[in-house]
Formats: structure tokens, sequence, C-alpha cells
């Protein structure tokens, strides 16, 4: 036999060996678990550094700002302060429900973070709220991941090991993103959401603010030739405000003489288009839970006010992290925009009321 | 003389390491974009303008002095991320926070 046979013999032992093995064994799962699970305990140490990286940054801010037990402050708001979503099997007065839960769950937020910085301003209270939110966000990123890598590992789900594995890269990128936006808080730098509240700031132009309600102020001004109702967060603290009951209320107040809403939001862009790219629809372009959304679609029905959408596309990470130039331009291109359906489609004696939706952080 | 199944064997083995090592090496590299945090300041009445680097208590709509050429209010007109190839004075600049910069995916788990 010559040395050629020998390999030959030798590799279908080892095929038929392998076949054996793959086929009538739970081996490859064993391998695929392992290897997916060691690749997931590496990610895990990741979260759990942005995680810890996070709480750093809130212990920072608020020693800071001369708050005594910053740890304390910081342990007490993560793992509370949830909600509970209304009941959705009987749907009549949900909104309503779902408004008063979400403003009960503010309160109670603000009340917390008033009680434990009571020297601080109110910027420096706001920004203080969302650093608590983003690092309470972080940690429950964390213990979500865990608690699926656990019950994989206990009941050797290695097809749930590969879908959390599978699924890790975004949720670790995502987590990063939120750890970075902590930076933009803290120094009250505007972010990507704030395009809507940009807009609306340059759109008002000298026009002075009248609080309309908490956190949420309007600006009475003449854009081509036409009185416009400019609504934004008041800034420049970090808040969403409540745009839609402001909406509803000036739309209330001066009844059929609005010819136009027209809405400016932040949109989440799919991979293939372009940051800072400006797009116009119809509808109300917000990206609430329902209640401040409904209001606005309520409020321009019941007096049949054409509703119009103008949304600047960026990504997940850029909306919440740092205003990148590509999104200044779309906030450029989204004012000539807003301009533009104003001379059209408002009548010169007409009113417009134009809402800039989204987080003001370092945008007055 | 090697005989041909010795050389298949070898020549899978060389393709193996070399996927791995290069799977391992574009995992490792990071692309190297510097960016900064630009606030861009306007004169409510004329129109100057300039940039300047962040400082912390700027936000938009904020005076923060005079204009040096009518003495009009200097108002802070934007603040963004910019890259810093576009603004040579500015090259002493941060770098770009970490999930801003673009990552590969090396398909490894």
């Amino acid at each position: 036999m010559d040395g050629s046979n020998d390999w030959a013999s030798t590799i279908l032992v080892l095929l038929i060996l392998g076949s054996f093995l793959l086929n009538f064994t739970d081996i490859p799962q064993k391998m695929q678990l392992w290897r997916y699970s060691s690749y997931i305990r590496k990610k895990i140490i990741q979260l759990t550094e942005i995680e810890d990286e996070s709480k750093r940054k809130v212990i920072k801010y608020l020693s800071r700002l001369n708050v005594e037990n910053p740890r304390k402050v910081l342990e007490g708001f993560i793992d509370n302060f949830f909600m509970i979503s209304p009941v959705d099997i009987e749907p009549t007065d949900i909104i309503r429900r779902m408004r008063h839960l979400i403003r009960t769950r503010d309160d109670l937020i603000r009340k917390y973070v008033e009680e434990n910085l009571p020297n601080a301003t109110l910027v420096q209270r706001q920004n203080a709220e969302v650093l608590l939110e983003i690092s309470s966000v972080l940690t429950l990123i964390n213990k979500i991941v865990k608690h699926y890598f656990q019950l994989g590992l206990k009941y050797n789900n290695w097809i749930l090991m590969m879908q959390l594995a599978l699924e890790l890269q975004q949720i670790v990128k995502l987590a990063k993103a939120y750890d970075d936006a902590m930076d933009s808080f803290m120094k009250g730098i505007p972010i990507g959401d704030g395009a809507g509240p940009l807009v609306a700031h340059y759109l008002k132009g000298n026009a002075e603010p009248v609080e309309i309600l908490k956190e949420t102020v309007y600006y009475v001004t003449e854009i081509e030739g036409r009185k416009v109702y400019v609504i934004k967060a008041k800034g420049p603290g970090s808040t969403v405000g409540w745009p839609g009951e402001a909406v509803e209320k000036i739309i209330n107040d001066l009844g059929r003489s609005v010819s136009r809403i027209i809405t400016v939001d932040a949109a989440l862009k799919l991979e293939s288009e372009k940051t800072g790219e400006v797009a116009y629809g119809v509808g109300a372009a917000i990206g609430d839970p329902g209640p401040e959304k409904i209001a606005i679609e309520r409020a321009a029905t019941k007096y049949g006010i054409p509703l119009d959408a103008v949304v600047i596309k960026m990504s997940n990470e850029e909306a919440i992290n740092t205003m990148t130039k590509q999104v200044f331009e779309g906030v450029r291109k989204a004012i000539e925009i807003v301009k533009k359906i104003i001379k059209e489609k408002v009548p010169k004696d007409g009113i417009a009321v134009v809402v800039g939706i989204g987080n003001t952080v370092g945008i007055t | 003389m090697l005989d041909p199944m010795t050389i298949v064997i070898l020549a899978i083995l060389a393709f193996i390491i070399t996927y791995m090592t290069v799977t391992a090496m574009r995992s490792r590299q990071e692309p190297l974009k510097k960016k900064i945090i630009v606030t861009q300041l306007k004169c409510s009445s004329c129109d100057y303008s300039e940039k300047r680097e962040f400082k912390e208590g700027d936000y938009v709509g904020k005076e923060v002095g005079k204009c040096p050429k009518c003495s009009g209010k200097l108002l802070v007109e934007a603040i963004y991320l910019e890259e810093v190839e576009g603004i040579p004075e500015l090259r002493s600049a941060v770098s770009i926070p970490k999930s801003s910069q673009p990552q590969k995916n090396t398909g490894k788990y």
C-alpha cells in the first residue's frame, strides 16, 4: 500500500466519523453554545464597563452641583420610577390615561431631582434628570442582556444564545451612543434630536417667548408676510416640553383662522439614506408614545386645518449625540422648506403654527 | 516530494491561518477621524460671523459679547460637531465620541 492510499483511508475514516458526530450527537450545538456564550461574555463585560462609566459621569456631575451623597441619589433613581402601560384591551380613554401616567412619572422625577438638588438651577436640574434617565436605561440594557444570557445557559438554548450574539453588536453600539450622549447633556450641547427646536429658534427671530405650559413656550412672529406662531420646548435645559397640548391650546384659541400647522422633527433614517436629508409630507411629525401626537391631530381635525410634516433625517446614534454638521445643514434646508410652505400654502392674512419638536438642550 | 493530499491539507491550513489573521487585523483597525465641537458666532446687526471651539456654558441664542465690526450683539448662532480638517486653527482638537466613529462588522462570534 503506498502513501496516498494511507491518506485517502484516513480522510475517509475522518469523514465518516465527522459525519456521525455532526449528525447524531449534540456536540456541534454544544460547540456553538460555547462559542456564542464566550462572545456574549466579552460583550457583557463591555456593557458593564459602559454602565459603570455612565454612573461615574452622573456622580461627577452631581458632585459638581454640590450634592452631598451623589451615589445615594443615583442608586435611589436606578430601578425606580418605572411606568406600567395603561390597559389596552379596553381602549376607551387610553390616551387620557397614558397622558396621566406619563405626567405623574415626570412630576415624580422632577420632584425627586428638586429634593436632591435644591441649590441647582432649572437648567442643571433638567440636565441631571436626563443623565439619571440615561444611566438607568444603561443599567436596564445590561440587565436584560444578562437575563437572556443566563436563560440560554440554564436551558442550553443555543438558538437563544445565537440570537443574542447576533443582536449584541447593535445593542453595544446603542449603549455606547447613550454613554457618549451624557457628555452633551453634562455640557449643555445641542443634540441631533434638537433639530426641530433649532428650526423653531431660527424662525422666531427676535420675538419674545410666552410660556404657554410647563417647559413649553411660543413666539409670535412674521414670516413671508404671514403671522406665525412658533412653538418649542423652553431651553436651554434638556426638555422636550408639551408641544401637543400647546398646539391644542393655541388652535382652540385661534380656531379656523389658522391655515396651516407645520411640525418639524428629527426622523430616523434608513441605512441607505444620508444624514441631514430633509423630506416633507403630511401628518404630525412627533415621536412620542401617543398623547402629544394625538393632541395635534385632534386639534387639526377639529377645525379642518391641514397638517404638514418636515423631517430631518439622522441615525439613532446621531439623534442622541452632539449635533453633527450634516444635521445642522439639514436644519438650514428645513427652514427653507418651512418658509416655502408658509409662502405657498398660507394666504397673506392667514396664520400658521410651526412646532419644533425635540429636545432643546443647548438651544433657547 | 510531497504527495497531493499533504499539499491540499497544507493549503487549507494556510488559508485558515491567513483568514483568521486578516479578520483579527481588520477588527483592530480604527479610523482616526478627529472632530471638534464648534461654536459659530454671529452679529445680530451686521454680517460678521466667526467660529471657535465650544466652551462650556455656550448655548444657541446666548449673547457672548460685542461685535468687533459694529459693536452689535454677538450671539451664538450654532453649535455642532465638525471635522478638524476644515478648521486648521483648531487642530489641537478633541477626538470624536467613540459611537460616532464608523464600526466594522467583523462577523466574529
